[in-house]
Parts: structure tokens; C-alpha cells; sequence
């Protein structure tokens, strides 16, 4: 691993030791729901770095698409980025899912319920494990084409993720970042979404970052392989006509 | 410890075990990864 990766992975962890320091013992504990309030601390950071990196896959697809056929390197590298981005949102969607339905549990009751906000997210996290999926066992060269397309299609629930407790009456709590007048946290609550919000996002783009490397490397392993069996092949071909 | 506390430890153990599980996967790929590639390409 590279001397920045070391430093980055120092940096993100401090980061997210600070954030623990403050959700747990600085900022007080949420009047209404108690200590449950504080796993919102983790659950809205987690759901900012799923969107950075759905929203890098769907840049990385764009780039794909635009340039398989003129920069076969450049496009290589986006789809390899793509898939890195992807599998990275489905586990931040995952831990965004499993933190939300315990904090629904002690404050609602409930485990889940089908209300637009949880109901959207639960599919826009099936769309990218289907998408996962599909590049897993889906085999020839248009494999990474239909996985770009797919990819696209399937942002398009990102947004409405987002303004779901905007355009429906949701039980699903008024939106911390962007709400109406006068809703959203306590500014004395503030800091610990800050310094978890800036560590899963470091935390986010290391993890992409070795994923990025081990899935470019096996690209070129791949494509190595297959030029070394063309090779073997060519050689043959040449032998037999020369006898 | 009241129900929120616990909900609270839970949560703490969902996230860090999941990055934890999700980051040794990556690791192992990440050097399995570098064995595959013939020496002098790397990228």
C-alpha cells in the first residue's frame, strides 16, 4: 500500500475517533429519544458518503459509455471505479438500512414500516446489489455496457430518496440538511454530525480507493491472459503452416 | 441501561462490524489482486 494510503487511513481514523468522542460524550442527549437520538450521528454521515459514491458510479458509467469505443485505457479505469463506487454505496445503503430500522425500533416501535422514505431506499439498495450482481454472473464483452446503462437507470432513485420526505407525508423524521424553517437539529448537536460526516467520508474514499486498485488489476490480469492465449494461439497457427 | 442505550450499542456494533467484515474482504482482493498481475505492470 502506498505511503498516501497509510497517511489517509491516520488521518480518517483520528477523524472518526474525534467523531466518536463527540456523538457519544460531548453533545448531549437527544430530549425526546434519549441515547437512541445519538445513532442519527452515524446514519445521516453514512447516507451522505452512499450518495457520493452512487453519484461517482453514475459519472464513471457516463464516462464508460462516452469513451469504450476511442480510450479503451480511460474507459477501463471509469468501469473499474464504477463498480468499486457501487459496491461501496451498497454497504453504506446497507449500514444506512440496519441503523435506521434500530433507531425505529426505539423511538417508533417498529423495525419498518412501508413509508416512502424507507420503502425508496430499501429498493435503490436492491437496484445496486441487482447491479452488483448482474457484473458478477453476467458473462462477454457487453456485460460492462448493459452494467453502465443499468447504472444509470437506476440513480435515478437517488434523487427521489432524497426528496421523498419533501413530496410525501412521511413518518420517516422532516430532513436534518435543506428541511423547512426551523427543522432540522439542535446547532448544539451540530459537531458531531460534522466530524462523522468528514470521517465516513475519508473512511468512503479509501476503501474505494484499494477497491479501485484490486478491481484495475484484474482487469489488466484478465486482459494480460487473454493476450497471452492469443499469442500461444498465433504461435501454433504459424507452426502448423510452416509444417 | 435503558432501550435506547441498547439500540444505541447495537447500532455501534451493525457499523463497525460491517466495515470491518467489508474491509477484510477488500484487503484480502486488494493482495490477491497484486499476485495475479505478471511483474512490471502495475497500475
Amino acid at each position: 500500500m502506498k505511503l498516501w494510503r497509510w497517511l489517509w487511513l491516520a488521518v480518517t481514523l483520528g477523524v472518526l475517533a474525534e467523531g466518536f468522542r463527540v456523538a457519544l460524550f460531548v453533545v448531549p442527549p437527544d430530549a425526546a429519544q434519549g441515547q437512541a437520538g445519538r445513532i442519527i450521528y452515524y446514519h445521516v454521515p453514512t447516507w451522505a458518503a452512499m450518495g457520493l459514491m452512487f453519484l461517482i458510479n453514475l459519472i464513471c458509467s457516463l464516462v464508460y459509455l462516452g469513451t469504450r469505443n476511442r480510450n479503451h485505457k480511460l474507459a477501463m479505469k471509469a468501469d473499474a471505479l464504477a463498480v468499486s463506487s457501487a459496491e461501496v454505496g451498497v454497504i453504506f445503503c446497507l449500514i444506512g438500512l440496519v441503523t435506521g430500522s434500530l433507531w425505529g425500533r426505539a423511538v417508533w416501535g417498529i423495525w419498518w414500516t412501508w413509508d416512502p422514505r424507507l420503502t425508496s431506499t430499501l429498493v435503490l439498495w436492491l437496484i445496486y446489489v441487482a447491479y452488483l450482481l448482474l457484473r458478477r454472473f453476467a458473462a462477454g464483452p457487453q456485460m460492462r455496457t448493459l452494467a453502465a446503462v443499468m447504472a444509470i437507470f437506476g440513480y435515478v432513485d437517488v434523487p427521489i430518496v432524497y426528496m421523498s420526505t419533501r413530496w410525501w407525508r412521511t413518518q420517516h423524521p422532516a430532513p436534518v440538511f435543506g428541511g423547512a424553517p426551523g427543522a432540522g437539529m439542535a446547532p448544539s448537536m451540530m459537531p458531531a454530525i460534522w466530524w462523522n460526516l468528514a470521517g465516513w467520508m475519508m473512511w468512503a474514499v479509501f476503501i474505494v480507493s484499494l477497491r479501485y486498485v484490486a478491481e484495475y488489476r484484474e482487469q489488466l490480469a484478465e486482459t494480460q491472459a487473454g493476450l497471452s492465449a492469443l499469442e500461444t494461439e498465433t504461435a501454433a497457427v504459424a507452426g502448423a503452416a510452416r509444417r | 441501561m435503558d432501550i435506547g442505550e441498547s439500540h444505541l450499542i447495537m447500532a455501534y456494533a451493525a457499523v463497525i462490524g460491517i466495515h470491518v467484515i467489508y474491509l477484510t474482504w477488500v484487503v484480502v482482493k486488494f493482495r490477491r489482486s497484486g499476485k495475479k498481475l505478471k511483474p512490471g505492470v502495475a497500475p
